[in-house]
């Protein structure tokens, strides 16, 4: 028998690294699914067929725009459904989550596997890739309810369903910006993107002509979110000293935005989007961040402790939470409020109606139901932006950060629908 | 002054990346990713006080709080210690290997470390606190950031104690000596090797220094910091990798001139500031090598060329016969998640194709194989979407635009090649990725939309009309990769191929028989961008819609990594690499099974790196060789 050689070991060493690696890594994975299986075994009290609900959400991938907040804060709301309530009409609920990266094709395999499980409807997070995903999902009749709509697809396709303005927040915004703040000079600082385009464009830009801001006046500054430096955008952005300036940029480009900000003196009043009041994105954005206004789509756990769906929100994530995760975190507060939302027009719902259709039918015909921890939400094609068939629910509040808290400044719900179509 | 923080930091680069050739004779193209590892760790030890690093499970707290010059000095180790490894494990047994071979191992150096900070650290870009004073100055009526000249400050003590080591000191004299030939500094007494590790870990430690520095600025990601190796290249390349001043100076420069570009505002909406400032760099880039043909110094010691074997294996028909009839038939027997992992699979071996005809027969290294598939993609969305052009030819429309896009680029590529021609590849994904990608990417109101193509009535889309996907069109990609590898396989054969094989082994001794080498280079270039731009078609066809994300400059990286992994040389190792392709029936497989998809990426780096190590050609011989022991015993 001829022996090894060096050589021939050698040319077989990467194929089995490779394997050997795809294995020790498999096996600490599957350890850890398993440890969380037992876990939430233990606290579980429903009993039969699970329900299951697909998840789908960007989270690892390499390019940023991952929300895992959404999932932690839905997963602290399932595990409270399983835990507390008695799962759905004495079935436990289960989470079919795939995770995407970005591109259309993790989204369209996630939406196949969504087909393949049958799930009741799919929650989704982030997905970029919702162009690809929401045509299988719609054709095999799966309702698909977003936490964040950000492109087309999640804001008109039929069959989808939105419980968050996403990008009409920014309408809100703007309206704010000249009824309250007196902004008679604006600037809007944007992604230099189409989709950051088209919400100055579309959204933020109308609103302000609309409340008589002259046009001259309005000077939209695109600059990239991962720019080598956002001072220049922030300095020709301010440059003809603008009253309020609105920024249309996800974290941490607005905490990049937050420290120009202080570092070039600006006067202005600065407006963010909801993300950016993360309690990372603030603190990487240093003195600049004080003082600035974000709007939310649900109540601010910091500023409504009295609310009794606030309160809950913040014993049951204490309790079922992760022990890192922030409850002001607009992520996690989203995530928990819209999984409670579904989660009580599901259970409104027959025992033998859980089926997809029955599902899609029940959020159609919602007309002024109570959110979780936000405003009533409309599904019935009647709302309040016209062509924007999934948005259920446009209307936020506009919370201002004063010495590190945050105080509410709109008093009361804003409509983005009204402020863009009114 | 806005763009000097910028600036000083690609000056910075450029040094660290200097030093790096210096003492290695390799250009680390990881440069970015290896910059951007510590700066994660020191904006972890900042915020959270943990301690994480690759290959050692969990978070460490180390008791010292979040104070900012104790986590500085240990992310410099830790940046000390990860260019010392790699020194040691990847560069110092690749001083001698062709510059694929490095360059491949840097990519693969680079997804690891991308996808190692995914998983410890998160993919979100960050906005870390900064490490220096943030007051303000007047300057002719506007108040201004000081920290960008502390930065320039900093960076010009750094220069001027470079300057004295390596002109004064003995270390340095030795380490220039090395440059030009290590033969003759090993017989004076010193160790090449410990002196080419030295000068990796002062680059890498510099590097590292001024990332940290820069990431207040300009944001933390996985991706934007590998891709800060393009401008540092630049300032490098300036210098010609020997003047420090220079160097500094063209970093400064470029910083300066991209932020002047941010207040320009051109008369055409698709040719906004920030695009131009991305422009600014590839322009540079394209000077320098039009003026300089070979503007890397060729370093003393000759390298050894040993490239992956290009054999024809089998025969042309009989494998896209196999091919088809194994595609097809996979088609109709798999269902669900694993039938559209097929079609990825199959695409994903028509992209590794383009590169076998690229860079296996005729030893061009491309980083832009994802932009040639996205100019087809994009292309076709836009002519079947508005202009209603019928199947298929809206879709040979697409693929002659993108082989249009790749003679463009083997023109501009003729003078450049090796580390230089991938650095420029690099520069030309970044382009089109602002330039087409961006420009036509989704918005709020609108998608680009890929309508499911149908011949003769015959329906070829993706999707049946209850969601599930249809074993058609697997069947439809199939026939068209079986296509493909019979073509590639006849050029491998042909005159043309026997050319790209003569430029591939050594280029003047083929233009001294008679063969035009850039004609030569142009053509592969234009193959290959075909078959790019065949897979891009075939993408959007799957995907009813495109989105820039499929085409990033980090899958093109990726692409690379894999067709590599799976056999360069010929397009059997493209077809495995297929199977191995993100979101290909490997992984799907994986992560169906194992829940292994996290560490996809990982896996594929770590075994890019072990390949371009052990052995060039591929999983494909080891698994031939393996089947023949098998036979043999």
């Amino acid at each position: 028998m001829r022996g090894w050689s060096r050589r021939a070991i050698g040319r077989w060493l990467p194929l089995t690294g490779a394997l050997a690696l795809a294995f020790a890594v498999g096996a600490c994975t599957a350890d850890n699914d398993d440890g969380q299986r037992d876990a939430a075994s233990r606290r579980a009290k429903p009993s039969g067929e699970p329900v299951v609900v697909g998840f789908i959400n960007l989270e690892g991938a390499a390019l940023g725009s991952s929300s895992p907040g959404l999932r932690a804060g839905s997963e602290a709301a399932l595990e409270y459904v399983n835990a507390e309530l008695g799962g759905l009409h004495g079935r436990p609920v289960e989470f079919e989550v795939c995770v995407v990266n970005g591109t259309l094709e993790s989204s369209a395999a996630c939406a196949n596997r969504m087909v393949e499980r049958r799930v009741l409807a799919v929650l989704g997070g982030v997905d970029l890739g919702s162009a690809a995903s929401l045509p299988i999902l719609r054709a095999a009749g799966i309702p698909y309810i977003s936490m964040t709509p950000l492109l087309p697809a999640d804001l008109t396709t039929d069959g989808a369903f939105t419980l968050d303005p996403g990008g009409l927040g920014t309408a809100a915004n703007a309206a704010f910006a000249v009824d309250r703040l007196g902004a008679q000079r604006v600037a809007v600082l944007h992604d230099d993107s189409a989709q950051g385009k088209q919400l100055a464009e579309v959204f933020v830009r109308p609103v302000l002509l609309k409340r008589g801001v002259a046009a001259d006046r309005v000077r939209l500054v695109a600059e990239k979110q991962d720019a080598p430096d956002m001072t220049p955008a922030v300095a020709a952005a301010t440059q003809s000293g603008p009253d309020a300036v609105i920024v249309v940029f996800p974290p941490p480009a607005c905490s990049r935005v937050m420290q120009a900000v202080a570092a070039l003196g600006v006067k202005a009043q600065v407006l963010f989007i909801g993300r950016c009041s993360d309690k990372r994105a603030v603190a990487a954005g240093g003195p600049g961040a004080e003082g600035g206004y974000f709007f939310s789509s649900v109540l601010h756990a910091d500023a409504h402790p009295d609310d009794p769906d606030v309160a809950l929100y913040r014993a049951k994530l204490r309790q079922f939470g992760d022990a890192d995760v922030d409850p002001n975190s607009y992520d996690t507060a989203r995530g928990f409020a819209t999984t409670m939302t579904v989660y009580r027009r599901l259970a409104s719902l027959a025992p033998t109606d859980l089926t997809p259709a029955a599902v899609t039918a029940a959020f159609r015909s919602a007309v002024a139901v109570p959110a979780f921890m936000g405003h009533p939400y409309t599904c019935d094609g009647r709302q309040a932006v016209p062509g924007f068939v999934s948005v259920c629910n446009t209307h936020v509040r506009i919370y201002k950060l004063d010495k590190g808290r945050y105080r509410d400044a709109s008093g009361d719900w804003i409509s983005a629908g009204a402020a863009l179509t009114g | 002054v806005l763009g000097l923080g910028p600036g000083a930091v690609y000056g910075a680069l450029g040094l660290g990346l200097m030093l790096t050739y210096r003492g290695s004779g390799v250009v680390n193209l990881a440069f970015g990713a290896m910059a951007m590892y510590p700066t994660y760790v020191y904006d972890e030890l900042r915020t959270s006080g943990q301690l994480v690093l690759p290959g050692v499970p969990g978070t460490h707290r180390l008791g010292v709080g979040t104070d900012a010059v104790l986590a500085l000095l240990i992310a410099l180790a830790v940046a000390a210690v990860l260019s010392l490894t790699t020194y040691a494990v990847v560069v110092r047994p690749l001083r001698r290997a062709p510059p694929l071979a490095t360059v491949v191992a840097a990519v693969g150096i680079t997804v690891v470390l991308q996808a190692v900070v995914a998983l410890r650290f998160g993919a979100d870009p960050r906005a870390p606190t900064s490490l220096l004073p943030q007051s303000s100055f007047s300057l002719a009526g506007r108040t201004l950031p000081s920290d960008r000249l502390y930065l320039v400050a900093l960076l010009l003590v750094v220069c001027g104690a470079g300057t004295v080591l390596y002109r004064r000191t003995r270390f340095g004299l030795v380490s220039r000596g090395a440059t030009e030939g290590e033969t003759a500094v090993e017989l004076l007494g010193y160790s090449a090797v410990r002196l080419g590790a030295a000068n990796w870990v002062i680059g890498g430690v510099i590097g590292a220094l001024f990332g940290i520095l820069l990431a207040p600025i300009a944001g933390l990601s996985p991706g934007g910091y590998s891709l800060l190796v393009v401008p540092a290249l630049v300032a490098a390349l300036a210098g010609r990798f020997v003047s420090t001043a220079v160097t500094v100076a063209a970093g400064l420069t470029l910083g300066v001139v991209q932020s002047v570009a941010t207040r320009v505002e051109l008369p055409w909406d698709w040719l906004g500031p920030q695009t131009v400032r991305t422009v600014i760099p590839f322009v540079g880039l394209v000077a320098v090598l039009l003026v300089r043909g070979t503007p890397v110094p060729p370093r003393g010691d000759g390298r050894s060329a040993r490239l992956p074997a290009a054999h024809p294996q089998l025969h042309p028909w009989r494998l896209a016969a196999a091919v088809f009839l194994t595609g097809s038939l996979a088609a109709v027997l798999l269902a669900g998640e694993y039938r559209s992992a097929l079609a990825v699979t199959m695409i994903g071996a028509l992209l590794c194709l383009s590169l076998v005809v690229l860079t296996g027969f005729t030893g061009q290294v491309s980083l832009a194989q994802m932009s040639f598939a996205g100019v087809a993609g994009f292309t076709l969305s836009r002519v079947t979407d508005t202009t209603a052009l019928p199947f298929p030819v809206g879709a040979l429309f697409a693929v002659a635009a993108a082989s249009v896009c790749g003679l463009v680029v083997g023109l501009l590529a003729v003078r450049a090649r090796g580390m230089t021609l991938a650095v420029m590849t690099l520069a030309v994904a970044l382009v089109v990725q602002e330039l087409v990608f961006r420009n036509l990417s989704n918005g709020i109101l609108s998608t680009n939309v890929v309508p499911a193509p149908s011949l003769a009535g015959l329906h070829l889309g993706p999707t049946a009309a209850d969601g599930t996907p249809r074993a058609a069109f697997g069947v439809f990609v199939a026939l068209v990769l079986s296509a493909a590898v019979a073509a590639a396989m006849h050029l491998r054969r042909s005159s043309v191929g026997r050319r790209m094989l003569a430029v591939r082994a050594n280029e003047r001794a083929a233009a001294a028989t008679g063969i035009h080498v850039g004609r030569t280079k142009v053509v592969a270039f234009g193959l290959s961008a075909l078959l790019a731009g065949l897979a891009g078609t075939l993408l959007g066809y799957q995907q009813g819609a495109l989105s820039e994300q499929s085409f990033a400059v980090e899958r093109s990286l990726l692409v690379l990594a894999v067709a590599y992994l799976g056999g360069i040389g010929n397009a059997v190792g493209a077809l495995v690499a297929g199977l191995l392709i993100p979101g290909g029936l490997v992984a799907t497989l994986l992560s169906q099974t194992l829940n292994l998809g996290r560490y996809e990426t990982l896996a594929a780096g770590v075994a890019v790196v072990f390949v371009a190590l052990r052995n060039p050609e591929g999983v494909v011989s080891t698994v031939h060789r393996l089947w023949l022991l098998v036979v043999r015993r």
